[in-house]
């Protein structure tokens, strides 16, 4: 969602919002948030800071390692959240979902050519599901991946699939060096697509782009492809070609992903999605296919 | 120079998309004597069409004639062990469509079947003969992009471009009307059937052998018995992965696609059909995609080199372009993908025993 005027309508006191998190991408949610009529940014704070007085509704965008703790002190005070996917998958973190009104989203939703896709696919733009295929990469030098790209699609794809996940197979690879810089996880559903998810820093550090990103889902009646970063100004000359992108920020189409996931919360669905990360964590470390539990 | 006498058995779907127009193509080198297929309608009207003289619904009757000097086999994957070994003995020099089999003990009686009796062999993995596809073995092997590290490969096809052939050349239908290429009792399905060239190229790009596999598949056919759709993850002994998604079975007017993606240590080569498909007709109506399968780019004159490359190691008694061992490994992670799926297990190779 980025338009201002598709905002669902909220439930009394969400509309006072608390931004919990640093850096750009807190910066853009905040200026959306402010930008709404209907909306009251009630405050931006750093992880572990006293909530903002007046909040109704916590939006966490903390790195994940913070994540938890902002969960456990929204719960706490009694304020819903909306948070961005966690990343671990033990009893705090699952304590953490079952206090309350919690709801991860990924901040891929933010491109308007993937949530569109979202919403067609939950409109049965399908048909029948068949697969989703997503890849998302990176150039060389990147740390945390299975944070910062990983977790991201595999929520993003978990979510457009609408079905419990069984069983998850996880492959790496080193591409660039000794450690592995390329995950891939096909993953089946319970009466839903299959799921082929791809993520790593694999573009050769001269790509023409930064990042491709790609989500495809197929079904009986439909096939849809969603690439939003293919927004780019592609420029050629003696020393090549380079693409820089101009792509809007994410923050307008979070905001309204983050309302609507936030209302819509199911919580079988958001524990779900821990036993599907865990399925791909144990998959690793077996050499062979997990089942979710 | 003498032309080579072919015979032609299984005039099915293959046969007339590709290997029949690619023998009259070479005309001048090869003479088409005879076709057969179970179907005698099917090998008259090919033969009418592509001007021999013969047809036979008993393909041992062609083998029986001493006129004909190699066959080229279109036949379903079940029926290639039988037929090669049968060909061979008769002392006819054999190309025959891949997959090469649909076990590891057809394909290795059939390379030891050419061997006893000094006949020319191959496989036809017609990728290896396209352009698009030697363009990125020779990138690689000129280390344009250092040592390749992953192979990611996309193949989706509409059922409508199957039905387009159906009704073109037909399939042979055994049960209930059904075509072979849907049955249980005749193939493993898209594994085999189409995914066996991205088995093929994976491991001919990576230059290793493949140590495991991992694959998910599912039916969506509705009169299907076999999976159309395969997702799957192969490790290579050298670290290298291919990663793969064939779909065979999405809505009409979806064009034919394929993502083919190297990576290597110093680079990346990607070859798609850009944007979508290499024919696109924009209207009042919208965009689509015309539904012939001679448009593809990457399929161009594949079938011709393949055939002409392997008579001429026929005529000159050099070794064949591709080596069936090739054929056999790409055939071994196949199998073993088939074997993934059902068990939901990763599949080590080779097998134990040495099976693959």
């Amino acid at each position: 969602m980025s338009a201002p005027e598709q905002l669902q309508p909220l439930e009394p006191g969400m509309e006072r919002i608390a931004i919990v998190g640093r850096g750009d991408f807190a910066d853009e949610v905040a200026r959306a948030v402010q930008a709404l009529a209907e909306l009251t940014l009630a405050g931006r704070v750093d992880p572990g800071a006293p909530l903002p007085d007046g909040a109704g509704l916590v939006l966490c965008l903390a790195e994940p390692e913070e994540r938890v703790a902002v969960i456990q002190q929204a719960t706490g005070a009694g304020l819903p959240v909306a948070t961005l996917p966690l990343t671990e998958t033990g009893d705090a973190p699952r304590g953490a979902l079952g206090a309350g009104r919690v709801a991860q989203v990924s901040a891929l939703r933010g491109y308007a050519a993937l949530e569109t896709l979202r919403a067609e696919v939950a409109g049965g733009a399908l048909g029948r599901p068949y697969g989703v295929f997503a890849s998302h990469r990176v150039r060389p030098g990147q740390q945390g991946l299975f944070a910062s790209l990983g977790v991201p699609l595999l929520h993003y794809v978990y979510a457009l699939a609408g079905a419990p996940v069984s069983l998850a197979q996880t492959t790496r690879a080193a591409i660039h060096g000794g450690e592995p810089d390329a995950w891939f996880v096909i993953a089946q559903t319970s009466g839903g697509p299959l799921l082929t998810v791809e993520f790593g820093a694999i573009l050769p550090a001269e790509s023409p782009a930064p990042q491709e990103l790609l989500v495809e889902a197929t079904g009986s009646e439909g096939v849809l492809r969603g690439e939003p970063l293919r927004q780019s100004v592609v420029v050629s000359n003696q020393k090549g070609t380079s693409a820089r992108p101009w792509w809007s920020a994410l923050g307008p189409g979070f905001l309204g992903a983050a309302l609507g996931a936030i209302q819509a919360h199911d919580p079988a669905r958001e524990q779900g999605f821990l036993d599907f990360l865990g399925a791909v964590y144990r998959a690793v470390e077996a050499g062979q296919p997990a089942a979710v539990a | 120079m003498p032309r080579l006498r072919v015979g032609l058995i299984g005039a099915g779907t293959i046969a007339n998309s590709a290997h029949l127009p690619a023998i009259a193509h070479l005309h001048d080198q090869l003479e088409l004597i005879a076709v057969a297929d179970v179907r005698p309608e099917a090998a008259e009207q090919a033969a009418r069409r592509y001007g021999a003289a013969s047809w036979y619904s008993d393909y041992r009757q062609l083998l029986a004639r001493p006129d004909i000097d190699m066959v080229d086999i279109c036949t379903p994957e079940f029926l290639h062990g039988e037929q090669v070994v049968a060909a061979a003995e008769a002392g006819k020099h054999v190309l025959c469509e891949k997959p090469m089999a649909n076990s590891l003990a057809d394909a290795d009686a059939m390379i030891a079947a050419a061997k006893r009796n000094k006949v020319k062999f191959m496989v036809g993995h017609s990728r290896r003969f396209t352009a698009r596809y030697r363009a990125i073995q020779q990138a690689i092997g000129e280390g344009a992009i250092g040592e390749v590290r992953l192979v990611r490969e996309n193949e989706r096809r509409a059922a409508s471009m199957y039905n387009v052939m159906r009704r073109w050349a037909g399939y042979w239908r055994p049960v209930d009307e059904r075509p072979w290429i849907l049955l249980a009792e005749f193939t493993y399905g898209a594994a085999l059937t189409n995914a066996v060239h991205e088995t093929d190229l994976a491991r001919w790009f990576v230059g290793a052998e493949a140590a495991s596999v991992y694959s998910a598949s599912q039916i969506t056919a509705p009169e299907g018995e076999v999976p159309d759709f395969i997702s799957y993850t192969i490790s290579f002994q050298n670290g290298a992965i291919g990663a793969a998604e064939v779909v065979n079975n999405l809505p009409p007017r979806y064009p034919y696609f394929h993502m083919m993606e190297v990576f290597g240590t110093e680079g990346m080569i990607r070859a798609t059909d850009p944007p979508m498909s290499p024919l696109e007709h924009w209207t009042g109506e919208g965009m689509r995609f015309p539904e012939n399968f001679n448009t593809l780019l990457h399929v161009d004159d594949a079938y011709v080199r393949e055939i002409e490359q392997f008579a001429q190691a026929v005529r000159d008694d050099t070794p064949v372009p591709l080596d069936p061992w090739n054929a056999r490994q790409a055939l071994a992670i196949a199998l073993a993908a088939v074997e993934s799926s059902k068990t939901g297990q990763v599949v080590s190779l080779p097998r134990e025993g040495g099976a693959a």
